[in-house]
């Protein structure tokens, strides 16, 4: 994948893994790839991937077990909030765009309906 | 172990030119060092003076805590702007050559890359392309397993691909027990494989800072940190 390079490439891999797991590519208790095979996975420093699993590892999001890896919490109502925030991050952005252009909330509604219901 | 570079009060001059003025720096194994600036900032000369092909006028190189001598050349394995392959030389005779000349030389590792690279062992040196010649230097560099690496301008001058192919093995091939200095102008190439940004204007350094620091602090990306800083300079 491409980063933006203007912003900390630890930070834009955390975003990756939570939309992993909002779409459920990674699940409770689930073993990550090793430092190494991210690192060559990213095309980034294992340094950057450290500080990754650092910063994961202090949010409580994942937990290592001594000799056989890093995992995904088991706390599924921290993936469930994880999950949310991913979504409304989404939402938000879009509402925003949308009223950036002077959209009522009735229009926006009606947009998105009608969209989906093309797509359907 | 652990490796450790600590250059104080360096200078290097040639004739009356001072390339290097009162340098001090330390680098730490595990990390990746990008030594940035534009030409004739004295990149090549610091890169030298620590691999021992230049002799300072004052100052000091320190590798592990003692005075740089010739028997760390081994520990040393560098990339150099220049070629240093004899015209006859096939790709497998730089191998060879390498493996001989070098008890750090890891052949199985050499073929794997070389495979990697699509490099095809029977084929002339002199009749590679510059991208792939490029290719096989670094190839021939990193099948050492040296403490200190200095690759000087892995990625001038070559095609976007081949410089995907350098970046790519360069990544897979950082330990946390050797340095390694990436010496480039091409920041934007470089840039996801730096740990720390040594910037170099006129043999002094201007800056020195985590790649991730400056684009928390400053939200911009190392490219633009370097034209921020150079355009002023």
């Amino acid at each position: 994948m491409k980063f933006d390079n203007n912003r900390p490439i630890y930070l834009q891999i955390i975003s990756e893994i939570h939309k992993d797991l909002a779409s459920g590519r990674l699940v409770t208790g689930q073993k990550l790839p090793s430092v190494r095979q991210l690192a060559i996975d990213y095309k980034v420093n294992p340094n950057t991937i450290q500080r990754t699993f650092r910063e994961l590892e202090g949010m409580g999001m994942t937990f290592t077990k001594r000799g056989m890896g890093t995992f995904i919490t088991e706390d599924a109502e921290m993936i469930e909030e994880i999950k949310i925030s991913v979504v409304e991050g989404y939402v938000n952005a879009y509402i925003e765009s949308m009223k950036a252009l002077n959209l009522s909330n009735e229009e926006i509604v009606e947009i998105v309906q009608k969209r989906l219901g093309g797509v359907a | 172990m652990n490796t450790r570079i600590e250059i104080a009060n360096l200078q290097k001059r040639y004739g009356r030119k001072v390339v290097i003025q009162d340098m001090d720096l330390i680098l730490e194994s595990g990390k990746v060092y990008g030594l940035l600036g534009p030409n004739g900032q004295g990149k090549t000369t610091l890169i030298k003076c620590i691999a021992g092909l230049l002799t300072p006028e004052k100052g000091q190189i320190l590798i592990n805590g003692e005075m740089r001598e010739t028997r760390h050349k081994g520990m040393i394995s560098m990339l150099a702007d220049k070629d240093l392959f004899y015209k006859w030389m096939t790709v497998q005779d730089t191998i060879n050559f390498y493996d001989t000349f070098f008890e750090d030389f890891d052949r199985a590792d050499s073929e794997e890359l070389i495979r990697f690279m699509e490099l095809v062992p029977q084929e002339k040196v002199e009749k590679l392309s510059k991208g792939m010649k490029a290719r096989l230097k670094l190839v021939l560099v990193l099948s050492r397993k040296a403490k200190i690496y200095l690759l000087d301008e892995p990625l001038s001058g070559i095609d976007p691909v081949s410089r995907e192919k350098i970046v790519e093995t360069i990544l897979d091939r950082i330990r946390e027990d050797a340095i390694m200095v990436i010496s480039s102008h091409m920041v934007h190439a470089i840039e996801s494989l730096l740990d720390e940004v040594i910037l170099l204007s006129n043999g002094k350094i201007i800056a020195k800072e985590e790649a991730e620091v400056i684009r928390s602090e400053k939200g911009i990306s190392i490219d633009d940190f370097y034209l921020e800083v150079f355009r002023h300079a």
